[in-house]
């Protein structure tokens, strides 16, 4: 085989660039192991820090609003309005000042006293590394980074397990457990759907009451209205699902196994392969931006580019070979 | 192809909690930062210290703002932990004096018979490293494919077969590894040593 070359240097044979050299040298195995430990140990750490760090940034906020309150006016530096989050994308309007995450994420001065209203489907980064995703014509605000306060509209909120988050309502406080779950709510009547985990809900009226453990393909549905809460399940599929389907989510893995998994996740559907499939794709490596495209996209994009493709049947996505 | 943009990606899910993302971090470093390490240092020191050079990096991952590729970053991490490795054991970067050496006198005697000069041998040794620290600085796992193609000698389907994937995928992923590291190639002004993980 020859080749052609464009770096100035006399033409060779691709292979000749390689004569003579041996393979390079490889940690072990047990050496691997033993470093990616004390690797994740330190990015561990790292996490820890960064949770305390917010809470911290919280208790202050709230401290300096209760001194503000009993009129400790002393201290002549003025409180802090609020703290900075990173709108990843859409369209938001706090206290008349729009601000749009297009096309890369924007910092955006948020907190308690300023309402924010989406302007379009929105999304959230840097919340506790939550995913927070908010419906057009949502009308909310920070209370810290970690919690929410809806007046109306639709939130979605995925810890994954990652750190506490709360929404508080009208008609009552969620707060999650390790879950990934949606909030839809006005002055009547909060609803809860979750397709991941549990959430607790506390309403004024003083009634707690947790969801059940979500089943395959199915939501646990909270509503609280008229003084009381009930619970039933529905569909993992139901059209409430919708906004949050049609989102770009900001997809990073380049492993397209690990891609698909995140995706079906963020469907609400199981995910199985076809025999050999799965083998296959881990090996692949997948190339370009992902990062803009919503669930259902990003699926096609992900078959597209591995040569396979996928059924969608009873609530759990199939990944085929490509006939 | 991954770029500065990537990069800065990756290291902001890192620093966010994604796992993920930090399976993919260490995948893509480790192996390039030890061998960088073992250019230097004996084998047992060189898996330390590329340990504490990704846990130098991961508490500093904040202040990666991408302005270099995540490799070069990194590199300038694992250079000042070899010079406190260097401090600490008050040692030189590794030299094998073959004089005390009766056996690898032997064996480079051996050698350098069957190289016409020194120069040749100093060559060799260059481009040995150079190919390798190229290797490293290709994206994903061209460089692997490279290196079994071409220097352990495995057929296209023996590759197929490690990556479980097909023939067809693997010539056209070999193709566009063949690419990038002629470009590499081309734009490198020969300093292996300050190299790994894509310097552009």
């Amino acid at each position: 085989m020859s080749s052609k070359r464009n770096d100035g240097r006399p033409d060779e044979p691709f292979e000749s660039l390689f004569d003579g050299v041996e393979p390079r040298p490889r940690p072990s195995e047990a050496a691997r192991g033993q470093a990616f430990a004390a690797v994740a140990e330190e990015w561990e750490a790292l996490q820890a820090r960064r949770r305390s760090a917010r809470r911290f940034a919280a208790v202050a906020a709230t401290a300096a609003a209760l001194a503000g309150v009993v009129g400790l006016v002393a201290v002549q530096q003025p409180a802090s309005p609020g703290f900075k989050l990173e709108l990843a994308q859409g369209h938001i309007r706090v206290d008349g000042k729009d601000h749009r995450a297009s096309p890369e994420p924007v910092s955006v001065e948020v907190g308690e006293d300023l309402a924010i209203r989406a302007l379009s489907p929105v999304r959230w980064a840097g919340a506790s590394g939550t995913d927070v995703r908010i419906g057009t014509g949502t009308e909310f605000a920070w209370r810290a980074p970690g919690a929410l306060t809806l007046d109306r509209g639709l939130v979605y909120v995925a810890t994954d397990g990652r750190a506490s988050f709360a929404v508080e309502t009208s008609r009552g406080v969620v707060t999650d457990i390790g879950t990934r779950f949606l909030v839809v709510a006005d002055d009547e009547r909060l609803e809860v759907a979750v397709r991941e985990g549990q959430v607790e809900l506390a309403t004024p009226a003083g009634i707690k009451r947790r969801t059940a453990p979500v089943a395959p393909g199915t939501a646990q549905v909270l509503v609280a209205e008229g003084g009381a809460v009930a619970q039933r399940a529905e569909s993992a599929g139901h059209e409430r699902w919708n906004w949050i389907h049609a989102a770009p989510k900001g997809y990073m893995s380049r492993n397209p196994v690990a891609m698909l998994r995140e995706i079906a996740r963020d469907l609400g559907r199981e995910l199985r392969f076809e025999a050999g499939v799965e083998g296959a794709l881990q090996a692949e490596e997948l190339d370009g931006d992902f990062s803009s495209l919503a669930p259902w996209a990003a699926l096609g994009q992900v078959v597209k580019v591995t040569a396979t493709d996928w059924r969608d049947e009873n609530g759990v996505i199939t990944i085929v070979f490509d006939d | 192809m991954p770029t500065h943009r990537d990069d800065k990606r990756l290291a902001k899910a890192v620093l966010k909690g994604d796992g993920s993302a930090l399976r993919a971090f260490f995948d893509r470093h480790y192996g390039p930062v030890y061998r960088y390490c073992l250019r230097q240092v004996p084998e047992a020191d060189a898996e330390e210290i590329a340990t504490e050079t990704l846990r130098h990096a991961i508490r500093r991952i904040e202040t990666y703002r991408g302005e270099a590729a995540l490799g070069t970053w990194i590199n300038r991490v694992a250079r000042s932990q070899l010079s406190e490795h260097f401090r600490r054991s008050n040692r030189r970067p590794k030299v094998v004096s073959i004089d005390q050496n009766r056996r690898l006198q032997a064996e480079v005697e051996a050698m350098a018979a069957d190289l016409e000069t020194p120069e040749e041998a100093t060559a060799s040794s260059d481009r040995q490293a150079l190919v390798h620290a190229l290797l490293d600085a290709l994206p994903g796992d061209y460089g692997d494919i490279l290196e079994w193609k071409y220097i352990e000698g495995l057929s296209v389907d023996e590759i197929a077969t490690r990556l479980s994937t097909t023939a067809l995928a693997i010539q056209s992923r070999l193709a566009r590894a063949r690419q990038a590291f002629r470009n590499h190639f081309a734009d490198t002004e020969l300093d292996p040593s300050t190299m790994h993980g894509g310097a552009r």
